[in-house]
């Protein structure tokens, strides 16, 4: 009963973000999906194969995977915008787990109740995982709008050219793997934050950490991807165990890929939630300023 | 007689940040049904002693425990014997004063959600009105009624009325009153030396991180000071006087003299000394609590020439004594 009651409160003060986050992963899909469309694949093989290849490396696949309908629609997994919403998410409910309410002052007035420290992570915790799994779904709820709405000129028996609904074109069940990978990269940079706000005591100086390292982590990737002999930096950065747009166009080992880097991913965030339980346990709490 | 039993009970309870030690060697011990008063100037350690109570920080050393239950380690246990008012009630800002009664009251086994809102209603409070829109006044407020209505056995009430206009402070205190009167103990934090006496049983005195004195108001009641000009010689007290009296001279003339209780066999001495201009006045808190505050420096010269504690009761042992 308590424990629900500081649930539903909890839930309450995410709703609104989750929602936003939600609606804005839903509809750039969609437009993502929409806008892809005006492309053909013949078109966008062209307009690739002229970039340098430390540009073409940055598409995590092979050019002509990246120009079939799955492998564009895929590059919207790995849009800026999608990995900047679930980094929001997670950055903002992670910090908000004890640096926030510390900051705030509502800390003490929580804890004054007969409510451990441990319940109190849990139900935030929650209520942050509950929000990185409705991303991943209205990102994959964007991608099915997106390709029932939408038809796409095709090229049949030589020259006789069809538009044809996008769902003839593409299984929709390649993108549950890749949206999947993507409720796992928020759960562990919603870990992470956690962990940070658990030893800190200002959630200004949390998010400050967490952007600061999220983006040191990015360009890690951006460099490693850009360099193809420098895999190795792929070790130095967790999103080196994000490649949603590979799991979209390799369904055959998709399911592995998902286990291999979602289960790594999900593994540091809930380790590192496991490790902010310990610190939130053992810290002192200072008197709010 | 039934025996009398600590609702509150530390040992040797210190808190270091560093090599700054904010609570030193603390040890007391509030029985139940009492109301204690905690005074000391700021940073004297008074809400860390409360935050330690309240499971907040780890003790350096030392325990404090509520009812039995370890504050620190068994917090959840020692929480369901507290209502906790902190000094500046910080609220969720979102939610009208209503929810957040309501919202309290259903955290705990012992909310009491009509009850608060009852309190609310003393107060003058506007419920209906959003946390983020209310006065830090109101803020506190919101968070007195619903501290208050919890049926819980001890109070901590961290300076209850800061924040608060005159007419709702007298409120407040008939609160504490009437907690104190359906047999709740409560622990008073305050700088208002008249509230503290009107409400308070018993006070204590924290010092630089120490407590250096506990008083009982029953007996401070009776304690006077006698101030007079004097017109001639002064003679020593009488030998079953003696001990019992603090004789001091101010100024080149002036007289006073502090009497622990009973006046009767003073005012026969009294007579024959050569005096003029005489008052006799009781003592209040504010006496003694400057005898320990008002001059830190002239204090410590004192602390080093003799022992500043003196135990009034069986259920206080002040192992801070300070007898370096």
């Amino acid at each position: 009963m308590v424990f629900w009651t500081l649930w539903r409160r909890t839930f309450r003060d995410a709703w609104w973000l989750m929602l936003g986050c939600a609606l804005v992963m839903f509809v750039f899909q969609w437009v993502f999906v929409w806008l892809s469309s005006f492309l053909p694949s013949s078109s966008f093989l062209d307009l690739v194969q002229d970039l340098p290849p430390e540009l073409q490396g940055m598409f995590g696949m092979s050019l002509e995977q990246a120009a079939s309908p799955v492998g564009r629609i895929a590059l919207g997994y790995v849009d800026p915008t999608v990995v900047l919403i679930a980094s929001l998410w997670a950055i903002a409910r992670g910090s908000d787990a004890v640096s926030g309410p510390l900051d705030r002052g509502t800390l003490e007035m929580l804890l004054a109740q007969p409510i451990s420290r441990l319940q109190l992570l849990a139900a935030h915790s929650s209520v942050t995982l509950i929000g990185c799994i409705v991303l991943g779904v209205a990102l994959w709820c964007g991608t099915y709008v997106g390709i029932q709405l939408v038809e796409v000129e095709v090229t049949r028996f030589w020259l006789l050219k069809r538009m044809v609904p996008l769902t003839e074109l593409i299984d929709l069940r390649h993108f549950v793997p890749a949206a999947m990978n993507v409720i796992a990269l928020a759960i562990c940079t919603a870990g992470i934050a956690t962990l940070v706000s658990a030893a800190d005591r200002y959630r200004w100086r949390t998010v400050g950490i967490m952007g600061g390292f999220c983006l040191l982590q990015v360009i890690i990737k951006v460099v490693a991807l850009g360099s193809p002999g420098n895999d190795w930096l792929f070790y130095f950065t967790y999103y080196g165990a994000y490649w949603p747009q590979r799991m979209a166009v390799e369904p055959e080992l998709a399911w592995g890929m998902l286990l291999q880097y979602g289960g790594l991913l999900t593994g540091i965030g809930l380790a590192c939630t496991a490790a902010a339980a310990v610190v939130f346990a053992r810290r002192d709490l200072p008197a709010p300023l | 007689m039934p025996a009398v039993t600590s609702l509150v009970e530390t040992k040797g309870l210190t808190k270091r940040f560093g090599s700054f030690t904010a609570l030193d060697n603390c040890s007391f011990s509030v029985p139940r049904g009492e109301i204690c008063g905690l005074l000391g100037p700021n940073g004297s350690g008074k809400t860390t002693l409360l935050r330690t109570l309240l499971g907040f920080m780890q003790p350096s050393v030392g325990w404090a425990k509520i009812d039995g239950h370890d504050c620190y380690h068994q917090s959840v246990a020692a929480h369901r014997q507290v209502a906790y008012l902190p000094g500046e009630a910080r609220l969720f800002r979102r939610m009208r004063g209503r929810d957040v009664l309501k919202f309290f009251s259903q955290l705990r086994p012992d909310g009491n959600y009509p009850r608060s809102i009852e309190i609310a209603d003393r107060l003058g409070l506007d419920l209906s009105r959003q946390v983020a829109r209310c006065s830090t006044g109101m803020r506190q407020m919101i968070a007195l009624s619903f501290t208050m209505a919890v049926e819980s056995p001890l109070v901590i009430l961290d300076e209850p009325t800061a924040n608060l206009d005159p007419s709702v402070r007298s409120e407040v205190l008939r609160l504490v009153a009437e907690a104190g009167r359906r047999g709740r103990t409560v622990i008073f934090s305050s700088h208002v030396l008249s509230e503290v006496e009107r409400v308070c049983d018993r006070v204590i005195m924290l010092r630089r991180g120490r407590l250096v004195h506990s008083q009982r108001m029953d007996a401070l009641l009776r304690q006077h000071r006698i101030k007079a000009q004097l017109t001639g010689p002064l003679p020593e007290a009488p030998e079953e006087l003696a001990d019992q009296l603090q004789v001091r001279r101010v100024g080149r003339d002036g007289l006073e003299i502090d009497t622990p209780g009973e006046l009767t066999a003073l005012l026969g001495w009294l007579a024959t000394l050569p005096l003029a201009e005489v008052s006799v006045s009781p003592i209040g808190l504010q006496t003694v609590y400057d005898r320990f505050h008002h001059d830190e420096h002239h204090h410590d010269e004192q602390q080093r020439e003799a022992p500043i504690v003196e135990p009034l009761d069986d259920e206080l042992t002040i192992a801070s004594a300070a007898r370096e």
